[in-house]
């Protein structure tokens, strides 16, 4: 496949270039940006982002969400040398995280849930210990999502 | 977006493969690989090895990464709308006996059944087997690594597994 073929230190451009013409919306967050996500200013949210140097998100369309696709994408990745991190398949989940430790580590994934799919971009780190606070907050509130996001404008690049 | 970002934290912290890993759970895993019914979750050592480089914000934090750091990986499978939970369950009962584990505890209800099992050696636990059964559901979960009794309730209330919170009955009945 034409996407393994790929000079060293263009990570990057491998899934820009599957997202070229199977993406929906686009959204590239350096730390600034996440947190503006962030309305609610929980201080948890902010820490577990702080590390993060750049994230590029991709919503992906129904076309290469049903023919799946985006496992070769994952897969050439694993050819430049990234490394399984986190799986859940089946059921209405398709999940992947890739990470490379490299001066700064980097992460590629797809989370698919339902008829929504993304495909993302990590430079950075996420402060994990911060998650389970996070996911109890999510539990409690009720948070906006995507779709509200990008009616509201809310599509950087 | 936060949900989604929040989804993406999860899964790199708490959700991969450690295909070296011989257990009872690869079974299923191959069994229902491509099954749809069931979901398949399997987070490796290299995302458990990230849990070490953390410094704890409070004492509930360092608990948990002092729980968790330990870990070199967990697999899981889940189906939740199946029609033979029970014959699973009582499959994969057999399975676990006959991988040499001993039974830890057991909980059983008129929905779900759980049973917890562990792999033992120099009072070091180095694999805890969660099975769950029921009409509709069964789960089969494998956690493996250097495992403390002692914390396997905070790693229970912190990953939120459904079944593995029945581990905090460990603590409150001091049956350790």
């Amino acid at each position: 496949m034409r996407l393994i073929s790929q000079p060293l230190f263009a990570q990057e451009s491998i899934l820009k270039e599957f997202v070229e013409n199977s993406n929906k919306r686009k959204f590239c967050f350096y730390p600034s940006t996440l947190r503006m996500v962030n309305l609610q200013q929980d201080p948890a949210f902010n820490e577990m982002i702080a590390p993060i140097e750049k994230l590029l998100l991709y919503s992906l369309d129904s076309s290469s969400i049903a023919s799946k696709e985006y496992r070769y994408v994952l897969d050439a990745y694993t050819q430049e040398g990234y490394e399984d991190y986190a799986q859940v398949y089946g059921g209405k989940f398709d999940i992947h995280v890739l990470g490379k430790e490299r001066k700064v580590r980097e992460w590629v994934g797809v989370l698919k849930q339902g008829d929504e799919a993304f495909a993302f971009y990590l430079i950075g780190a996420v402060n994990w210990q911060k998650i389970p606070h996070l996911m109890n907050s999510i539990q409690e509130n009720d948070l906006f999502t995507l779709v509200d996001l990008g009616n509201n404008g809310g599509n950087w690049d | 977006m936060k949900k989604y970002l929040m989804m993406m934290a999860l899964m790199l912290g708490v959700a991969s493969t450690s295909m070296a890993q011989e257990n009872v759970v690869s079974k299923y895993f191959d069994k229902f690989s491509d099954n749809e019914e069931f979901v398949k979750v399997s987070v490796s050592s290299k995302m458990f090895s990230l849990f070490t480089e953390l410094e704890a914000g409070s004492p509930e934090e360092e608990e948990f990464l002092k729980a968790v750091s330990k870990l070199k990986g967990m697999k899981m499978v889940v189906g939740d709308s199946i029609s033979n939970g029970a014959a699973l369950y009582k499959e994969a009962l057999i399975d676990v006996q006959k991988a040499g584990f001993e039974e830890l505890m057991m909980v059983t209800d008129a929905d779900e059944n759980f049973q917890f099992s562990i792999k033992e050696k120099g009072g070091i636990i180095s694999e805890l087997i969660m099975v769950a059964g029921g009409k509709k559901q069964f789960i089969v979960m494998s956690l493996y690594g250097e495992i403390d009794l002692n914390n396997i309730s905070k790693i229970a209330r912190s990953m939120k597994v459904n079944g593995l919170d029945k581990l905090e009955k460990l603590s409150e009945e001091g049956g350790n």
